[in-house]
């Protein structure tokens, strides 16, 4: 063993703890969904707003 | 042998045995039949189950990852939807952007805690064997002990004060809930488990044990655990040291683990006094891995600079260490700790040195980490050591945390014997001189010696504010310089960290938009959530605070906030209660009122309805300032609204300047200089030195402007009782004879005081001696009488100025208003002090003589007081005087 080594000696990740990390990655996945939802929202109802502009010229 | 899962515990596994499996000769049928039953049900996990469940989490895996790469690619468009697709400057642009930034505030997140699929790659069977076997030894003896008598102390306790170290808690707990044991019989179980191997036996384990039972140390290990926990020290400990002693279990992994957690100086796991207890421990408990450590050059050699050695590095887990008190604390509990203490030599700087003291047993150059409890320089060090070179010089700590140097080492070449007691004569005298009174606890000081190290700093003894302003700098200026920051490239994820640790709103995006000029104070309460964080956490919370209070120290009037951010843990003196405090400060809330109205009018315009509603708050003057208003950046567009805010903003500077010259011990009445009656109260106090709230330097300094305090017969009289214990009668005498003088001095009249003050819990106002304090009641009661005294012109009496040098002030001032605001007829006098809201300030000498401007009589003016803060850095010096309206406003202050 070197020093080099010793510096970020690898971890095993137990099956717990695999699994709490791809927990915490599907929530944080489902939390992106919604922000993305909500820029694509922005774009819909600008879109509408438009169109609504449109109607009334 | 069977496996078992509790129901409700799918992931833990316990291992139970039958009364005909192995080694169960400690129990006795009848016996057996006494214990509680347990509530289990069958469920084999062996290897088989193990790698079964890991192939359906790889499987998971691999299809989280494939979302990601989706989210990632999803991101990108969302991006130019909000960037280029919508209405520039649009409501649905500005909600779009935001809501980006915080979906890439989640892929960052991801992207960094995310394993990849190498980490998954390795052999986890074994590991998972390994916790098994220590598990099933564990159950193992656990039984047995509950067949002593030794099992009638309270267990569950005692597992839940223990369970931060690394224990396989849960199992220890589970086990014991229904049982009961004593400290002992689990610190076998806690050393087994830590020296366990994965080939050992039943047999080896009893032989541990029995070995165990001969150290006696371990009850000593135990007792200073529970008395770090006691000391809140534990928290950051408990947190690292799950983290770490489970890793221990497996002996394959333990020292990696140990050099590991002394080594990153990037993770957020801080190294601390209380986890460097625990593997110090750990260390003594394996000579093998001590050993290892040794083999692997772990202890650095002491050549270099001082960036190479990581000083940066030290000073900044010295900056926010608690160790103080904790070695206050351990002292009182008779807790045996050695300690040790390293000089480090000032470069380019012969004659100081800069020592660290740490724990005896760790090395403080551990790659840049280390229990660094206190730093302190030493002057008259030995100029003949050559100043490029750095000095390591080991004393060992007596009681009282006065070194005593036993030896040193340059390089590798042994320090003269007399340079060593040198050394030690003048670190001592220095320490008493530079703590003096206070030993350890004037963290002030320290802090300002310490910043000599920085480019920018300067010497700042005047109080906190200006400490932290200076830390800032300085901490700015060193992430720049230094490769062995602490902090390097690391803040965002601090911040990260602690916000989504307590799924909390994040802190760096209230950073960010402070940043971007987009200050909303009403923010800043929400930080007020966080300190009870600040208090379990340690050691994240500095890049975060740091961050923080850079981002709030770019803006003028808001260093209060840097410093109270910062201030919590770099002195970790403001507890909670200071912290809320500040936040009562009426300037505050009226910041935030100018802001909702002048800075919620972005989109639209500012009307004249806007600046009259906004009028009140505006009066006082600090408020603007803290509202981050910048007069020219609002969108005015009619001429009466832009008038109206011109009016408002020159009366405001206006009311400032027309007290600049105004003097505090003097007043021109028919164009004629003349002296005011003066009356100076100082705290007498004799504990921390002699008379330091009125030294002779102070009272001479007086006598520059022309003030005789030795002629007790006249009106111009110092107070202080005459020792520090006055009995009730004797405190009670003194304040009569002290309200009568202030009640009856012609106008104007100057009152300073220099001393204690703020609340001490019961009683807030101004301390002139040990429980012997003059009200914030009292005062306004002193003011409401001379207004009345028709003997007094109230012109006069509107040039009563009263200033206090003493911690809390503001707040003292803005309580003593608000009393005497409540009747209109009193003639509001100009009030000032030396502290922001809740603040505290240091206590020396030179504070004293700055704050009450008796230095010189150019200085002791008004302006002079703002001149204070210009030249000091976060000085809160600050003066209200009564506008048009007799209501007071700032003319002076931060």
């Amino acid at each position: 063993m070197d020093a080099q080594n010793t510096q970020n000696p690898q971890k095993i990740l137990t099956n717990a703890e695999l699994k709490a990390k791809l927990d915490e990655a599907t929530k944080d996945l489902n939390q992106f969904d919604e922000l993305a939802n909500k820029v694509e929202e922005q774009q819909e109802i600008v879109a509408m707003e438009q169109q609504m502009n449109d109607i009334n010229l | 042998m069977i496996l078992f899962c509790r129901k409700n515990q799918p992931n833990r596994r316990f291992v139970f045995f039958g009364e005909n499996g192995p080694d169960s000769h400690a129990s006795t049928q009848a016996e057996m039949a006494d214990k509680p039953k347990e509530k289990i049900e069958p469920k084999l996990q062996n290897s088989e189950d193990i790698t079964k469940e890991r192939d359906g989490l790889l499987a998971r895996h691999n299809q989280v990852n494939q979302r990601i790469g989706n989210a990632n690619n999803r991101y990108d468009r969302c991006k130019e939807i909000a960037e280029n697709k919508l209405p520039a400057g649009s409501e649905a642009q500005k909600i779009a952007l935001d809501a980006c930034v915080k979906a890439k505030g989640k892929l960052d997140k991801i992207d960094r805690e995310f394993p990849v699929a190498d980490e998954l790659s390795q052999d986890v069977i074994k590991h998972e064997e390994v916790i098994n076997r220590a598990d099933s030894i564990t159950r193992k003896v656990v039984r047995d002990l509950t067949d002593t008598e030794k099992q009638e102390l309270e267990a569950k306790k005692t597992v839940d004060s223990l369970s931060g170290f690394g224990l396989k808690t849960e199992a220890i707990q589970s086990i014991f809930q229904d049982n009961a044991s004593n400290i002992s019989d689990i610190s076998f179980i806690i050393k087994d488990l830590q020296g366990l191997k994965s080939d050992g036996t039943d047999g080896d384990f009893r032989k541990i044990v029995d070995d165990i039972n001969k150290i006696g140390n371990l009850e000593k290990f135990n007792s200073n655990l529970r008395e770090l926990g006691n000391l809140k020290i534990l928290s950051t400990q408990q947190k690292i040291g799950v983290m770490a002693m489970d890793k221990v279990l497996d002996g394959s992994l333990k020292v990696e683990t140990v050099i590991k957690y002394l080594t990153d100086a990037t993770t957020d796991k801080k190294f601390d006094v209380g986890f460097a207890l625990s593997v110090i421990d750990t260390i003594k408990m394996d000579e093998d891995i001590g050993s290892q450590l040794e083999e692997l050059k772990f202890y650095n050699d002491t050549t270099g600079s001082l960036k190479e050695q990581g000083l940066d590095a030290k000073i900044d887990v010295a900056l926010m260490s608690s160790f103080v008190d904790f070695v206050r604390k351990t002292q009182d509990l008779a807790i045996p700790l050695d300690y040790k203490v390293e000089l480090f030599k000032i470069e380019n700087n012969p004659t100081e040195a800069i020592a660290i003291y740490h724990l005896a047993e760790t090395s403080a150059v551990y790659n840049g980490q280390s229990v660094i409890d206190s730093v302190k320089t030493i002057k008259g060090f030995d100029a003949n050591i050559s100043k490029d070179d750095v000095i390591k010089g080991i004393m060992t700590l007596e009681k009282g945390c006065r070194p005593k140097f036993e030896e040193g080492l340059l390089g590798s070449k042994k320090v003269e014997s007399k340079n060593s007691e040198q050394i030690s004569d003048e670190m001592d005298e220095y320490a008493k001189k530079i703590d003096g009174y206070s030993d350890f606890k004037n963290d002030f000081k320290k802090i300002a010696l310490l910043m000599k190290l920085y480019p920018n700093a300067k010497d700042a003894s005047n109080g906190l504010g200006g400490n932290v302003e200076i830390l800032i700098k300085g901490k700015s200026e060193s992430i720049k310089i230094s490769e062995a920051s602490l902090f390097k490239g690391n803040m965002g994820e601090a911040l990260l960290f602690i916000s989504e640790l307590k799924g909390k709103i994040t802190p760096s995006e209230i950073v960010q938009r402070w940043e971007e000029g987009k200050r909303n104070p009403a923010e800043i309460l929400e930080l007020s959530r966080y300190t009870e964080d600040y208090k379990s956490m340690n050691y994240p919370d500095l890049p975060m605070s740091l961050e923080l209070g850079r981002a709030l120290g770019k803006v003028p009037g808001l260093y209060p906030f840097a410093a109270i951010v910062t201030g919590r843990t770099v002195v970790d003196k403001f507890g909670n209660d200071e912290f809320m405090a500040f936040l009562g400060d009426p300037g505050l809330m009226n910041a935030i009122k100018i802001n909702e109205i002048f800075n919620g009018k972005i989109k639209g315009e500012l009307t004249p309805d806007d600046v009259k509603s906004a009028e009140k708050y505006l009066n006082a003057g600090r408020a603007l300032d803290l509202a981050g208003v910048k007069p020219e950046e609002l969108k005015i567009n009619d001429d009466k609204t832009i008038s109206m805010l011109n009016s408002k903003f020159d009366e405001l500077e206006n009311h400032a300047k027309a007290h600049e010259n105004e003097e505090l011990y003097y007043y021109v009445e028919n164009g004629v200089r003349k002296p005011r009656d003066v009356i100076f109260l100082a705290s007498n106090e004799s504990d921390h030195g002699d008379k330091q709230f009125y030294s002779k330097d102070l009272i001479a300094s007086f006598l520059k402007q022309g003030i005789d305090f030795t002629d007790t017969t006249k009106p111009k009289a110092l107070f202080a009782t005459k020792d520090s214990s006055p009995t009730p009668e004797e405190a009670d005498e003194t304040k009569k004879d002290l309200i009568a003088r202030l009640t009856s001095a012609t106008p104007p009249l100057t009152f300073t005081f220099n001393g204690h003050s703020g609340s001490d819990g019961k009683v807030s106002g101004i301390y002139y001696d040990k429980n012997a304090c003059l009200s914030e009641e009292e005062l306004a009661g002193i003011i409401k009488t001379r207004s009345k005294n028709a003997k007094f012109s109230r012109e006069l009496l509107a040039k009563d100025t009263y200033l206090l040098s003493g911690c809390d002030t503001r707040r003292v001032v803005t309580n003593v208003y608000k009393l005497v605001l409540q009747n209109k007829d009193i003639v509001i006098p100009r009030m000032g002090g030396a502290s922001d809201y809740g603040f505290k300030v240091g206590i020396d000498g030179n504070h004293a003589k700055d704050t009450l401007q008796v230095n010189d009589s150019d200085a002791a003016k008004i302006g002079g007081l703002g001149n204070l803060n210009k030249t000091n850095h976060g000085r809160s010096t600050f003066m209200f005087a009564r506008n048009k309206d007799n209501i007071p406003q700032q003319v002076v202050g931060p």
